[in-house]
């Protein structure tokens, strides 16, 4: 459902590519890790998914069309349709919970309503749900500056999920969490994965959390993909050529 | 000994050249010290005791005062923040758009309240609208730089995830930036604020109206009694202000 062709970004005043002939497809119901070492073109790889980067040279075909030839309104649409969460969360500061999970509705509806902030019981209710569902119902009104990063994690979940995204986007989500919390956000993220029947894509630096959660393990080296296989695949050489 | 290097000895001389220079211009002399007495003395016989009966009418003037210094900052603040927008760097639709807002903004800032005050004065009449004018149009200026700096520093996170679900460019803009921006908006809100009173004096001299007024028609008809009492009222307003003001940013922030 998600493809990714001949991708290459080099970046302004770069010598090097950040990604190389990244050629990668994706099916609906894979839970996808990606692995590499810092500096390897893993968070480059992502943002590329949903825009936030314009590749060189290259295209991502969401549901047989290149989203680098959409106009800008087509690529809001798609956006919407994947979800992302962030390294350090990206929430709206002196904002609530509450209102930062609303914010995930913005690119479905009129922005004049969005501007004042007006939310009818049903998109409130919904919010509500989401929050239930990742276990804050209790800090629905607390601003988010007040919640530990866990918790900060687990809004960002729910704001992207209110996106009803068939897509799910990861940039290191657990890379500044505990290995505690980081191993309750992937429980969380699988089990969304699976009551949702998403794909969902994240880069992790964690490679045993990765063996545990995902189906599907892509292995990124200076911009080049140089592992994509089971996890079960992803031995101990595998292992040196990527971090070593 | 390394701490005396020649080009040291040439600032030195540079610096002694330039303090004679500027003397000679100011007619800066140390005899003058002399009259200090004389100052005090004259302080004691002419101010004391301050003329208390001018309170009432002092009070009215000091409010005249904050008007014009609120009235020009805020509405300076309110067509300083979509402005600031579009000169800010990470937010403009255009580089020449941007280029545009930013000379603008630093044509404004560059024009002193002062100066617009008297083309005002001359062209409007006298009375405080014209100093409320002045005080609007430099506060843009300056506002407008302040805060497209801030939205220029913004955190990127949140503008990443604005963009990432899906909202429109503005509201994306919007909602990740102000919040962030906010309490160091209001905070130089307040400073420009406390800033325009003080001009608002100085605009009283040439006509403006309010308590800078009173002290200059005093002052000018040799009431130092009044002149005296005005000079307690500002010192009051001043410090009320300041008060209030840092409560209010207490608050906010
Ligand atoms: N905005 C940018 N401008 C220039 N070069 C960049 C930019 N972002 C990343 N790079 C470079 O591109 C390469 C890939 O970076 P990327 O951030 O994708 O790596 P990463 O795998 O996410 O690393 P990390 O694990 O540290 O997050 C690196 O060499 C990096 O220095
Ligand atoms: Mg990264």
């Amino acid at each position: 459902m998600l493809q990714v062709k001949n991708l290459n970004v080099i970046y302004p005043k770069a010598t090097e590519n950040a990604l190389s002939d990244v050629n990668i497809h994706f099916q609906k119901g894979e839970f996808v890790c990606i692995l590499g070492k810092s500096g390897a073109g893993k968070s480059t790889f992502i943002r590329c998914l949903n825009g936030l980067q314009r590749p060189t040279e290259g295209s991502v075909i969401l549901n047989d069309k290149n989203i680098f030839q959409l106009k800008e309104e087509e690529l809001r649409q798609v956006r919407v349709e994947m979800g992302m969460i962030f390294q350090h969360f990206n929430l709206i500061p002196r904002l609530s919970v509450m209102q930062n999970v609303l914010t995930g509705m913005f690119g479905k509806r009129p922005p004049i309503k969005n501007l004042f902030g007006i939310f009818s019981k049903e998109e409130k209710h919904l919010a509500l749900k989401m929050i239930e569902g990742v276990d804050l119902a209790q800090h629905k009104h607390k601003r988010v500056e007040a919640l530990s990063g866990g918790q900060k994690q687990r809004v960002a979940i729910a704001r992207a999920l209110l996106q009803n995204p068939k897509v799910f986007l990861g940039d290191e989500p657990v890379a500044s969490l505990d290995p505690g919390t980081a191993n309750r956000i992937f429980q969380l993220l699988q089990s969304i994965h699976n009551d949702y029947g998403l794909l969902t894509i994240i880069n992790v630096h964690d490679v045993i959390l990765a063996k545990k959660y995902a189906t599907r393990i892509i292995a990124l080296r200076e911009g080049k993909v140089i592992f994509d296989d089971d996890p079960e695949k992803f031995t101990d050489e595998v292992y040196n050529e990527v971090y070593l | 000994m390394v701490w005396f290097r020649p080009k040291y000895i040439f600032i030195g001389l540079f610096l002694a050249v330039a303090i004679w220079f500027s003397m000679e211009q100011t007619q800066f002399e140390f005899e003058k010290f002399k009259n200090i007495p004389n100052m005090f003395h004259f302080i004691r016989e002419q101010f004391f005791p301050p003329n208390w009966g001018i309170l009432g009418r002092l009070i009215e003037a000091s409010i005249v005062t904050l008007s014009m210094a609120f009235l020009g900052t805020i509405i300076a603040l309110i067509i300083a923040i979509p402005l600031s927008f579009m000169a800010a760097r990470n937010t403009s639709r255009h580089p020449i758009l941007c280029w545009f807002n930013r000379s603008m903004l630093s044509g404004l800032r560059s024009i002193p309240e002062i100066v617009f005050g008297l083309i005002f004065v001359v062209s409007l009449g006298l009375g405080p609208f014209p100093a409320v004018l002045a005080i609007m149009l430099h506060n843009i200026g300056v506002l407008g730089k302040l805060i497209s700096e801030l939205i220029e520093s913004a955190e990127q996170g949140p503008q990443e995830a604005m963009k990432s679900v899906g909202a429109t460019r503005w509201i994306a803009v919007l909602f990740s930036i102000l919040p962030q921006i906010w309490p160091n908006v209001l905070s130089h809100f307040f400073y420009r604020f406390e800033v325009a009173i003080r001009t608002s004096l100085i605009l009283g001299f040439i006509g403006a109206g309010g308590i800078g007024q009173q002290l200059f028609n005093h002052f000018q008809t040799f009431q130092y009694k009044s002149v005296a009492m005005d000079i307690i009222v500002i010192i009051v307003l001043v410090i009320v202000v300041d008060f209030i003001g840092g409560k209010i940013r207490e608050r906010v922030i």
